[in-house]
């Protein structure tokens, strides 16, 4: 048998040992009790669910990130539907609306399964025992993992395809295959690339110069510049413009006009030419009447140098001879007035 | 005794394989009977406490110190390989509270007070100090066995308790260390895994445990023979049978736990 210790010290020794563990165990339970929400007044919600993803009885419940609540109980209701019961501190049911939506989800990607409440409007009444919540669509990890198999067999595809790309590539087919097997080509390339240089410098010389030109342009003084900043100028130029495109407009009319007037002659001209029955055509053609207005004519050449003879013996008549006279001096009256009036006018 | 009361059922080591069953069955009962007869050895009880409990606890400690730093060591590459050494306390934490702490806390309890028990009464019985307590008007079953098995059921949980709180200090310890969390964090992270489920399992264990050392290392002392040969056999055979029953405890505890999660 072990010696009994000497003195009374082991039982307050025991006495703490044991007063210590059940202290440990109370803050462990304790700290599960906080963890869990179990000493914290809580609300029951509950929502319908179609697929519940492997979620059980303690799961979390999130609310923006933050955990909110547990789950009570999963229950089966009508046809494959699932009504999972959870529990919501009443610390953020005021946060918590009613049009806001609950899905499973998970707290990582290989995380445990949870309820995500999200969203709410402000306007919103918060939720209250016993409360609903409408179910939001989210596509699950299944869904994903299959989007992502198709991106592999594309992913499968693509490098295939630029697999026979290179190996055409390489066998010197196409543009790239031949640039990269055949020297001439190369040489072609290299020269064409030099050329293309040179014109590169060129183009910077040229870009060099019109920024100089540009530069003078924007001098002031420069009829450029002028044009560009001096208002009253651009003023005279607008009026100026305006009317050259009045003249022109002008200037199309009577050119349309002198057309018509051109077409409006030859047709004249035509039938001139042609209608051999009219006066004209009959002066213009007819020899015969030609030779007679001929005549017509001299006649009447004559007749009117003897016409004037006889008006210059009616002159010396002595009945008209004092009419000429009085409109002779009346002549040269008026001549007189005339001249006299020019003198007159002031300088 | 006649010939026919000789002859055995099925083998003599059959016979004696099922007589010890029957044999522990009567020592569990009697042991009952004297643990609720109403005389209780207190001071007794106390001694025997502070002989499997306190003094187990250095070594407790440093066990459990070890398990959840070298626990905590070995799973963070596992855990690095999918970006996951965030649930480092997650993992240990549940790995202490529900299965290690108890464990670890009953196997090394039945390696240092099992082998006692039953070295301590297995001497007593080759000397025959048993017969001479019987003869002394003591209850050698309600002093040497009651006392003792209720020590160890009723300490071995508070050494888990122990355990399980200095392991979780050595995995906090090397979690700040490498991922340099602190200590809210940690224990937020880590208990958000914890169910109170698991406490009440880790304490069903624990208690069991606790009864199963004491109670094998009690019968294996009392029914220790062969003087000192005896008592070393008695010692090695309590160890075993009590680790063997451990385990076999532990896998039904388990079952049966999980049918309520």
């Amino acid at each position: 048998m072990k010696s009994a210790p000497k003195s009374n010290n082991y039982k307050v020794k025991v006495g703490l040992f044991v007063v210590l563990g059940i202290l440990i165990l109370v803050s462990g339970i304790l700290m599960i009790g906080t963890m869990r929400k179990t000493f914290v007044n809580k609300i029951d919600a509950y929502a319908i669910l179609d697929d519940v993803n492997g979620l059980t009885r303690g799961s979390n419940v999130w609310f923006s990130g933050v955990k909110v609540g547990t789950v009570k109980h999963i229950d089966f209701v009508e046809n494959s539907k699932v009504k999972v019961t959870f529990g919501i501190e009443e610390a953020s049911q005021k946060f918590i609306k009613k049009d806001a939506t609950v899905k499973v989800s998970s707290d990582g990607l290989i995380g445990n399964t949870i309820i995500v409440v999200s969203g709410g409007s402000a306007a919103a009444d918060m939720v209250e025992d016993g409360y609903q919540f409408h179910v939001s669509k989210e596509e699950s990890q299944q869904e994903m993992i299959k989007t992502l198999q198709e991106n592999n067999k594309n992913l499968l595809a693509i490098t295939t395809d630029f697999k026979e790309l290179i190996h055409s590539i390489k066998g010197g087919q196409g543009s790239v295959g031949k640039l990269l097997t055949q020297d001439d080509l190369y040489t072609k390339l290299n020269t064409t690339l030099s050329g293309l240089e040179a014109a590169t410098v060129n183009a910077k010389a040229t870009t060099a110069s019109l920024a100089q030109f540009s530069k003078n342009l924007n001098t002031e003084g420069n009829f450029v510049n002028d044009l560009m900043t001096d208002k009253q100028m651009y003023g005279d130029l607008k009026q100026t413009v305006n009317t050259l495109g009045e003249t022109s407009r002008m200037l199309r009319e009577t050119s349309t006009s002198a057309k018509v007037m051109m077409a409006n002659l030859q047709e004249t001209s035509e039938k001139l030419a042609n209608d051999r029955n009219s006066t004209v055509g009959v002066l213009l053609h007819d020899a015969k009447t030609a030779q007679n207005v001929k005549g017509i004519l001299q006649n009447l050449e004559s007749g009117s140098a003897k016409l004037d003879e006889n008006l210059e013996a009616l002159q010396h008549n002595f009945l008209f001879r004092r009419y000429f006279r009085k409109k002779k001096q009346n002549d040269e009256k008026e001549k007189a007035d005339t001249l006299s009036q020019v003198t007159v006018i002031p300088k | 005794m006649s010939r026919e009361a000789t002859k055995p059922v099925f083998s003599e080591k059959i016979d004696d394989w099922l007589l010890g069953f029957y044999n522990a069955f009567e020592f569990v009962k009697l042991v009952f009977k004297e643990a609720f007869s109403g005389d209780f050895e207190f001071n007794e009880f106390v001694r025997q406490c502070y002989h499997i409990g306190l003094r187990s606890l250095p070594l407790i400690s440093l066990t459990g110190f070890v398990t959840g730093f070298v626990f905590t060591k070995q799973s963070r590459p596992s855990l690095m390989e999918f970006g996951a050494t965030s649930w480092l306390p997650s993992l240990v934490t549940i790995a202490i509270v529900r299965a290690l702490a108890p464990l670890v806390t009953s196997l090394i309890c039945s390696g240092k007070i099992g082998s006692g028990i039953g070295a301590e009464l297995g001497s007593m019985k080759v000397t025959e100090q048993i017969d001479a307590m019987e003869v002394s008007a003591v209850n050698p079953i309600r002093y040497l066995v009651v006392t003792r098995v209720l020590a160890s059921t009723i300490t071995i949980p508070i050494l888990s308790f122990y355990c399980a709180l200095v392991a979780l200090a050595g995995c906090f310890l090397n979690v700040a260390v490498n991922e340099g969390t602190n200590l809210f964090a940690f224990f937020e992270k880590g208990f958000d895994s914890i169910i109170f489920l698991d406490v009440i399992t880790a304490v069903i264990k624990a208690v069991s445990f606790g009864f199963t050392i004491g109670m094998i290392g009690c019968y294996k002392g009392f029914n220790a023979s062969n003087g000192t040969q005896g008592v070393g056999k008695a010692a090695n055979s309590s160890v075993v049978l009590s680790m063997f029953l451990i385990f076999i405890e532990e896998i039904f505890i388990v079952q049966v736990t999980n049918w309520f999660r």
